[in-house]
């Protein structure tokens, strides 16, 4: 009965009245003017989320509060949601919870307390079925069965359509089989599969009791089948098997292995592979064969058990199973003791997951047995093939499957190194180079690699050797050595390497690479004394051959001081011609010098040969060529000082023969003449000069003024030598002629000599005709002085005589002057003859006369004589005018200057005129 | 100071008689009517002695009904519904007196009868009960229609507001009920009496936020439950239903602030114990597990803390009694609440005490107990009173004899009289006109005094008549002390058997709570421990 609301307002307000506001229980006040007046106007509040760590509570711990919960409450519901929250738990904690097996008991016993009040008053808010059931359980749990059985029976009764019905009925099932009632269990289990809404789980539960009892009443056929529809239910909430819960894992691991009890019981892998064939194929399938196959192998029949397995891997060869079942069959034969089988099987394994694209799809574990069996059998292929017949073939089985194995692996050195072992052994020179390589190079971490690398590098040497069939160009070994030495810089054998490298390119020319390649080694202080020397020297050679002279000789001087310093032993020899290298460097970098005219630098070059080899031959000629290149560059004195001081240090040595020319040249060319002519003459003394040096030293003599020592050569060459038989032997002497007689060492009969000479002589020179003209001349001065001198007196005959001799003689020579053809002997010839002829009519004229001649036999005799003086004034008239027609001719000396005079007396009509000169002006618009 | 209390409680909801008694009977009726409504039916009762109206017969009835003579009350309310005058309200009294002690079947022509013949208030009662009855009887449409013919007004909301529970009963959907709510709102506007209005809104809209919550209209719920004052007795369970509205709309912080807010209440309110528990599951589904499990173990406390109280006031209810340590505490003035040992004692113990006035049987036992108590106290303090005024009227018997004073008075203002005439020649005309105007006040006086002189003779003989009926009344009293104090005992023990059995009952509802606390705490670790379980699970996976 609702009570009016009166009477309770009003002992509210009797209470209310009196008290404050209502107080709640923290200091709870209503303030109504701050807060609002309603819910709605509530004003929130600050409340703090914080995400703070959670403590790490034990399945135990939580055991424990629900067990103190289901002991302090009264509420039949909260305790029984604990016992139902504490049973999952165990479920989940696989029974780690540390109660007692009386304390559960106890619970359940008070909790069916409890499902009973709640089933009686219905006051739950779990539905009464699910009670019931629960009330069943927990009878069950403390061992009271049949009150258990009771109350399922009643959950089927009175709730037919619940969804608990099935479990119930399987339960009940379950006690008639717990009673060995196997019949009436089937029967029970058959009602829980035939319900169209029975969990999946429960089914499988079911499936797999029923199997139980079918194969209890010895019905392996429909036991079998049972099994199967197990695995088919489990299949689908495990993922195919993959992923086995624990929960499920037994009953999986029994179905499998009572499966492959009815199967080894009705006939093994074929009875298996007919009920197969019968219910379908399943892709669990090789969980059946497997597991028939480990039976057998627990029962010891190896044979079955391979079969078993072997049957599956021929019906599915790809499954992913394969390998497990092979791996199986492995280790079946092995533990039987069949290791060829074993062997054999292993092969298999390998074989079959050989390619790489089967081998990703094994599993990681089948990689590593993978790995493990190609590790043995290879290893048992090498070492048999030291003991078996056709070792190659041994080798290169064990060389295959270590190359094989290892690209798999991720430490594959050692493999990688004896894959190259095997290879080398059988004769597979390449794939060993590849193996070395990769175990050199490409296995990160492998201790040995260094060495792996250098039995490649060694390999590479040997075939460039041709010492093996392996196809490696310099270029390759090269490579290879440099991509030795890059991984392992700290091997010392690299630089050995480097050297040889270095020295097999220089043998093929390329020095350029071999430098590089000996400069690694030589500029490492970390390389040997023996291999940076060997370096140096291959840097000299390649220097050389590049012909940078001044590096080649840093990398002789660089492997000579090696030898000085006790670094290293060399021989003498050897280490002459360390020296040898070094001086040639030199000359070297003196002839380039020399080429680029770098001539103070070509002879410097050339003249500290001798400071590193000294006395060497090359360091003679070293300063030899000093001097010839001073020499040819025209530093006559420097020349000159090294020629002699050449010929001073060397006499004996064969160049010291070219000096003497040398000196000459030198001497000559540097305007010492005469000391060129003293070099030429200076074996005089001891050997004869011959008439070529000595006419040369004339020469000089000549040039240098020395006209004595020229002259004694001219005279003695004169006196001995034979009339000139050639052109150049005539001018020659006529040149000594002329020069005798220039220099006064020689007279009037030279130059007659001369004359004669150049007249009977078809060959002339300009310089011959000259000097026969200027002999002529002054022989004919000569004579016409002997004619001048020449009285006219009575008996004028005789004395005219002589003289017409003289003036004859003399006019002979003017006109072999004439004839000698100069310009300037011409124009004196003429003008002499001319005065001869004047003369000679002047001389006539003034002629004494003889005694008693009267006056008219004075002027006849005048006129006789005029007659005979005036046709020589005629001839010298017409001399003096021929004289004057070279102006003509455009000739004019004094010789014409005085012709002109002459005529200018003598015709003065006709030649003694004022000259004008007449300007010339340059008129623009002329005629051309 | 209960009397003071009922003087203002009667000032604020009952509407009294405005006009001023002419007669004594009228004066007397309407002094029984203060007192019957103001809960003392023996005082009413004593001022309807030798009243005979209508008026005042249906005055006594009820107060004999309120004093529990309900036989000679019903003989009254017999009578007057064959008069003429007060049927319906007399009806309504038998139909309620039947409806406590005979039942429905045999209240419902009373009812009918004072629906029928009543009017204002007591029709629309009338009606309300009416309406009930047909509401029990499961005639929803008929007690529908009994609720349309109401006026607006707090019956009428009462009315619609149990109709709405009866649709929620046989309805899937709650759409009739909340339509009946609201109605039962709109009622509530056409009634005066403020307060009552407003705590019946309170429950209507929590009511209304009920029904759309379990009709998973959330958002209506919030909407209703958003109207809820702050300070009603419905409202920690509104600041409840509130955050469960919220949380359902998955606004899990806003349903923690409601939840925040109703924990502030006693943990006597039901709402507030679930809001307590409502804090972790917000916390849970927030994510923050770690708070979700401090809010739990803080619930906990608080309810370990609750059941301390509890048992405080077990004890103190089984030393003191309930009546002392329940009702009587709870009314601490603010200065005793300073002093008081433990506030939480007191403001839980109102709450405790609230609640434990819900139920009919304490409500009388406590107004039986306070009743009592009051009695009591009235005896004493007549007993006192009646003393003092048989010592005053023995004094006065002894000193009426001769009483100088109003001689020496008399003379002493004739003396002051000549005194004054003297004065009044002199001064001025201001001075004069004052001492003119003492004189006559003194010649009044002086009349006073000798009109007091006949009537101090008259009162001594009344007196002496006074003191011996006073004599007579004062050896009375320890008697009827007596008999109260053996009430109060019978009335302390029953209040005490059903405080007891609140306090037990409390004490159950917060142990459950309790329980359900350590549930959820439970369930925090399991989930906990699982998620180790799984953590490690995956490690030995991975490893």
């Amino acid at each position: 009965m609702r009570w009016p609301a009166s009477r309770a307002h009003l002992l509210l307000g009797l209470v209310l009245a009196t008290s404050t506001p209502v107080w709640g229980q923290e200091a709870f006040q209503v303030t109504l003017d701050r807060d609002g007046e309603t819910i709605g106007d509530m004003r929130p509040v600050f409340l703090q989320f914080e995400s703070k760590s959670l403590p790490a509570i034990s399945p135990r711990e939580v055991a424990r509060r629900y067990v103190r919960m289901f002991d302090q409450t009264f509420d039949p519901t909260l305790r029984i949601d604990a016992l139902n929250r504490l049973a999952s738990l165990q479920d989940r904690a696989a029974g780690d919870l540390q109660i007692d097996v009386e304390t559960e008991l106890r619970l359940y016993r008070e909790a069916i307390r409890d499902y009973e009040q709640l089933i009686a008053t219905g006051e739950s808010d779990y539905p009464r079925d699910q009670l019931l059931y629960q009330l069943a359980k927990a009878h069950a749990l403390v061992g009271e069965g049949e009150r258990s059985i009771a109350q399922l029976q009643r959950l089927v009764r009175e709730h037919p359509r619940s969804p608990l019905i099935h479990e119930a009925r399987f339960r009940i099932a379950e006690r008639a089989f717990a009673l060995q009632d196997y019949a009436q269990a089937e029967a029970g289990y058959q009602q829980v599969i035939k319900a169209d809404d029975a969990t999946d789980s429960l089914k499988t539960k079911t499936w797999y009791m029923l199997g139980w009892s079918q194969y209890k009443q010895e019905a392996l056929d429909r036991a079998g089948d049972s099994f199967i529809a197990v695995l088919d239910q489990k299949a689908a909430v495990t993922d195919r098997f993959r992923a086995v819960p624990d929960g499920e894992l037994e009953v999986v691991d029994d179905t499998l292995r009572i499966l492959a009890l009815i199967s080894a019981r009705t006939g093994g892998a074929n009875a298996l592979a007919s009920r197969l064939a019968r219910v379908g194929e399943r892709d669990y399938e090789y969980l059946l064969y497997d597991r028939l196959a480990d039976y057998y192998a627990s029962e010891g029949r190896a044979r079955d058990s391979v079969a078993a397995a072997e049957r599956f891997i021929r019906n599915q060869p790809a499954h992913a199973s394969v390998p497990a079942l092979r791996q199986q069959v492995i280790a079946v034969w092995q533990q039987q003791g069949f290791a060829d089988q074993a062997r054999d099987a292993k092969a298999d394994y390998i074989a079959a997951y050989r390619d790489q694209g089967s081998y990703d799809r094994l599993q990681e574990n089948e990689q590593v047995l993978w790995q493990r069996y190609t590790r043995e059998l290879a290893d048992y292929h090498y070492q048999r093939a030291g003991t078996a017949t056709a070792t190659a073939e041994e080798f290169a089985r064990s060389g295959d499957l270590y190359s094989l194995l290892a690209p798999r692996l991720t430490d594959s050195g050692d493999v990688q190194r004896l894959a190259g072992d095997a290879w080398l052994q059988a004769g597979d020179y390449q794939r060993a180079l590849d193996e070395y390589r990769n175990a050199g190079y490409n296995a990160p971490g492998y201790n040995e690699a260094a060495d792996a690398a250098w039995a490649a590098v060694r390999l590479m040497a040997e075939g460039l050797d041709r010492k093996v069939a392996l196809a490696i160009d310099l270029d390759g070994y090269v490579a290879g050595i440099q991509r030795f030495h890059r991984r392992f810089a700290m091997d010392p054998r690299g630089y050995q390497a480097f050297v040889d490298a270095a020295n097999r390119l220089l043998t093929a020319e390329r020095d350029a690479e071999a430098l590089t390649m000996a400069a690694e080694v030589s500029a490492d202080p970390a390389a040997s004394p023996e291999d940076r020397y060997a370096a140096w020297l291959a840097q000299g050679r390649a220097q050389q051959g590049l012909s940078r002279f001044d590096a080649a000789e840093r990398s002789w001087r660089e492997a000579l001081a090696m030898t000085t310093q006790g670094l290293l032993a060399v021989v003498e020899s050897e280490r002459q011609a360390l020296v040898e290298q070094l001086a040639t460097s030199i000359y070297r970098q003196a002839e380039v010098a020399l080429a680029a005219d770098q001539i103070d630098v070509a002879v410097a070059h050339f003249q500290r040969i001798d400071s590193v080899a000294p006395s060497s031959e090359l360091a003679i000629r070293g300063r030899f060529d000093a001097a010839n290149t001073l020499l040819s560059s025209e530093r006559w004195q420097a020349a000159i000082n090294e020629l002699v001081r050449f010929r001073g240090d060397f006499p004996d040595h064969t160049l010291a023969a070219q000096i003497h020319d040398k000196l000459v040249y030198a001497y000559h060319a540097s305007g010492q003449p005469i000391r060129a002519a003293d070099e030429l003459m200076a074996g005089a003394s001891q050997n004869k000069v011959s008439w070529e040096k000595q006419l040369r030293a004339a020469e000089f003599y000549h040039q240098g003024g020395a006209d004595g020592d020229r002259n004694r050569i001219y005279q003695a060459y004169l006196a001995t030598a034979a009339p000139a038989g050639d052109e150049q032997e005539h001018l020659l002497q006529q040149r000594m002629r002329q020069r005798l007689i220039t220099s006064g060492a020689a007279g009037d009969a030279l130059r007659q000599t001369l004359v004669a000479r150049e007249l009977e002589s078809d060959w002339h020179s300009e310089a011959s005709l000259a000097a026969a003209a200027e002999a002529a001349l002054v022989l004919g001065r000569a004579a016409g002085e002997s004619f001048a001198d020449i009285a006219l007196v009575h008996p004028l005959p005789q004395s005219l005589a002589r003289k017409r001799q003289a003036l004859d003689r003399a006019l002979e020579r003017y006109q072999q002057a004439v004839r000698f053809g100069t310009d300037a002997a011409g124009s004196e010839a003429l003008y002499r003859q001319a005065e001869l002829y004047r003369k000679l009519a002047a001389d006539l004229m003034a002629s004494s006369r003889p005694d008693g001649l009267n006056e008219l036999e004075s002027m006849q005799y005048d006129l006789l004589l005029e007659e005979q003086a005036y046709p020589f004034e005629e001839k010298a008239l017409a001399l003096h005018a021929r004289n004057h027609q070279r102006l003509s001719e455009g000739y004019f000396d004094e010789w014409v200057a005085q012709s002109l005079d002459v005529l200018s007396q003598l015709h003065p009509g006709r030649y003694q005129r004022d000259s004008r000169w007449m300007a010339w002006t340059n008129e623009e618009g002329g005629d051309a | 100071m209960v009397r003071v209390v009922c003087s203002i409680i009667l000032m604020l909801s009952v509407t009294l008689v405005t006009a001023a008694p002419s007669t004594d009977a009228e004066r007397r009726l309407a002094l029984a009517r203060f007192s019957e409504a103001a809960g003392e039916p023996s005082q009413a009762l004593a001022w309807l002695q030798g009243l005979a109206s209508p008026t005042a017969n249906l005055v006594r009835a009820k107060a004999l009904l309120a004093s529990g003579r309900p036989e000679h009350a019903r003989q009254l309310l017999e009578a007057l519904t064959r008069g003429d005058r007060h049927r319906g309200e007399a009806w309504l009294l038998l139909a309620r007196e039947q409806l406590a002690e005979q039942g429905r079947e045999a209240a419902r022509p009373a009812l009918q009868n004072a629906a029928r013949l009543s009017h204002g208030a007591t029709r629309q009662e009338a009606l309300y009960h009416l309406a009930d009855d047909y509401l029990q009887l499961g005639q929803l449409d008929q007690a529908g229609r009994v609720l349309a013919s109401m006026d607006d007004g707090y019956w009428a909301a009462m009315g619609y507001h149990n109709i709405a529970t009866g649709y929620s009963d046989v309805d899937s959907t709650s759409a009739r009920s909340l339509v009946a709510i609201r109605v039962a709102l709109a009622m509530l506007d056409g009634d005066g009496n403020r307060r009552r209005a407003e705590a019946l809104r309170a429950e209507l809209l929590l009511k209304a936020g009920f029904l759309a919550y379990q009709s998973n209209e959330f958002q209506k719920a919030t909407g209703f439950l958003d109207d809820v004052p702050l300070n009603s007795f419905a409202t920690p369970r509104a600041l409840y239903l509130h955050g469960l509205a919220t949380f359902a709309q998955r606004h899990y912080r806003g349903a923690m602030q409601s939840w925040h807010r109703a924990r502030k209440f006693p943990l006597a309110f039901s709402g507030s114990v679930d809001a307590w528990l409502g804090m972790g599951r917000s916390y849970d589904e927030l994510g923050y597990l770690a708070q979700a499990g401090e809010a739990y173990l803080a619930a906990n406390a608080a309810l370990e803390s609750e059941q301390v109280t509890l048992s405080t006031l077990a004890d103190e209810v089984d030393n003191k009694g309930a009546y002392q340590a329940m009702v009587l505490a709870a009314r601490n003035s603010d200065v005793e609440w300073f002093l008081a040992d433990s506030r939480t004692l007191t403001q839980p113990r109102l709450a405790y005490l609230l609640h434990l006035a819900k139920q009919p049987d304490a409500q009388q036992a406590i107004a039986r107990l306070a009743t009592l108590a009051d009695l009591a106290q009235t005896l004493q303090r007549h007993e006192h009173d009646l003393g003092l005024f048989i010592e005053t009227l023995d004094e006065r018997q002894r000193t009426s004899v001769s009483n100088p004073t109003a001689e020496q008075l008399a003379a002493q203002a004739t003396r002051l009289a000549r005194a004054l005439a003297n004065l009044q020649g002199d001064g001025e005309q201001a001075s004069r006109t004052e001492l003119a105007s003492i004189t006559v006040q003194l010649s009044d006086i002086r009349d006073s005094l000798d009109r007091w002189q006949d009537r101090t003779t008259l009162a001594r003989t009344q007196q002496s008549r006074l003191r011996d009926r006073a004599r007579t009344l004062k050896t009375t009293i320890p008697g009827l002390l007596t008999a109260v104090t053996e009430l109060q005992e019978a009335a302390g023990q029953e209040l005490d058997r059903i405080a007891t059995d609140f306090i037990e009952g409390e004490r159950r509802r917060i142990r459950l709570a309790q329980d359900r606390a350590e549930q959820h705490i439970a369930y925090l670790y399991e989930y906990l421990a699982l998620n180790t379980l799984e953590r490690d699970l995956q490690r030995e996976v991975a490893e």
